[in-house]
């Protein structure tokens, strides 16, 4: 249970008052989740902290007209993300890479052996993502890289939770096709 | 796969997914669903490999401080503080709770409208009007005392022309009607021969 002085709803009151404190706990307590989004989407590092950074600049400029409502202030930042990737798309539609050199994991493994295996399966799994349908993308991205509840998801995308629920399974059965075919090329 | 098979399997996926939300312990979750243990267990592989991905992708090191140090956003944050709201925010605040209550705020312009032109009228007449004819008047009460024969005829042209309130015209008025009638009854009485009689015996 969060207190009272973190929950997202009242610092993002206080930061409507005027209070640049509850803004700071915000942008640490999103930033991260906002960011990951981002990076899947864009797949270019600098580009998504850029990014990030436009996200909360837009969202703190838009503070004066942002509504409370009953979500998570996080599904608002989470619209202002997605129409920030897909201004940067329609602007630069040819900077996304294939490269799998983009895809730099950290190294929490314990062996090299183990850092290996974990890169070549993110690699693998960046790629098979990329090749599901836009929704599907959206909602694996939502749901297992921010950790989005199912609700919020259905909230951002205007769908039901149901619906959410069938295009997570059909983008989970169609990525692990995806990955065997990949896995057979590679 | 058929459809049918293709939807138990979904609900399946769905269900697992559901229950390892809430802790479940995956051999537990497996074992619930034998007929779609294969595709749940590569489903929870696949999951997991997303997970370590999602591990994996961390903003470069010093990239929050780089951006809360950012100029903007301190500017920004800064006008904030000191004003609680900058005057564009202001703006736009203004600008969208008029876009969201139009008829509201269509209905309260009006209603302000006459709420104010009521006031000023109220103040014009106590303030503008009122003196100005009590200013006549006394001067009425002087020109009267000098004048007492025309005082009356006097009286209702001035009061007509500054003033006043309609009854007091309509009083004034039937005082004047009531004095011509009388002249008239004057007249009418007036032995007409007797005046000839005594103009000519005059020529």
């Amino acid at each position: 249970m969060e207190s009272e002085e973190n929950d997202p709803k009242t610092l993002m009151r206080l930061a409507k008052e005027g209070d640049s404190r509850a803004f700071n706990k915000l942008y640490r307590l999103y930033f991260t989740p906002i960011f990951r989004y981002i990076y899947f989407r864009v797949k270019i590092k600098e580009v998504a902290e850029d990014l990030a950074q436009e996200v909360f600049l837009k969202v703190y400029r838009s503070l004066a007209v942002f509504k409370m409502t009953e979500s998570p202030p996080l599904a608002y930042f989470f619209t202002v993300a997605r129409n920030t990737v897909f201004d940067y798309w329609k602007k630069k539609k040819d900077i996304l890479t294939d490269d799998l050199e983009s895809f730099k994991i950290a190294d929490k493994a314990k062996n090299p052996a183990e850092i290996t295996d974990i890169k070549i399966s993110g690699e693998i799994m960046q790629k098979a993502v990329k090749k599901l349908t836009e929704e599907q993308q959206e909602v694996i991205i939502m749901k297992f890289i921010s950790d989005l509840p199912n609700k919020e998801i259905a909230n951002l995308l205007s769908k039901t939770e149901e619906t959410v629920r069938q295009i997570q399974c059909r983008a989970l059965k169609a990525l692990r096709q995806e990955l065997k075919e990949l896995s057979d090329y590679l | 796969m058929n459809t049918d098979e293709t939807k138990k399997l979904y609900k399946a996926m769905s269900e697992a997914m559901e229950l390892k939300e809430k802790g479940k312990q995956l051999p537990e979750i497996l074992n619930l669903f034998p007929e779609h243990r294969e595709e749940l267990e590569e489903m929870f592989q696949d999951i997991e490999v997303l997970a370590l991905l999602k591990e994996s992708i961390e903003p470069a090191e010093g990239v929050f401080e780089k951006i809360v140090a950012n100029k903007e956003i301190n500017r920004l944050l800064r006008e904030n503080e000191a004003k609680h709201f900058s005057p564009l925010q202001s703006i736009e605040l203004f600008s969208h709770w008029l876009t969201a209550k139009k008829v509201y705020v269509g209905i309260a312009v009006i209603v302000l409208i006459f709420g104010v032109s009521g006031f000023y009228y109220q103040q014009f007449q106590e303030e503008i009007i009122s003196p100005i004819a009590e200013k006549k008047e006394s001067g009425l009460a002087a020109n009267n005392s000098a004048d007492n024969d025309l005082a009356p005829k006097n009286s209702v042209v001035l009061k007509t022309e500054e003033t006043i309130s309609f009854k007091e015209m309509e009083s004034d008025l039937t005082n004047e009607i009531n004095s011509l009638s009388d002249d008239l009854n004057d007249f009418e009485g007036f032995n007409n021969d007797d005046l000839l009689e005594n103009i000519e015996t005059i020529l």
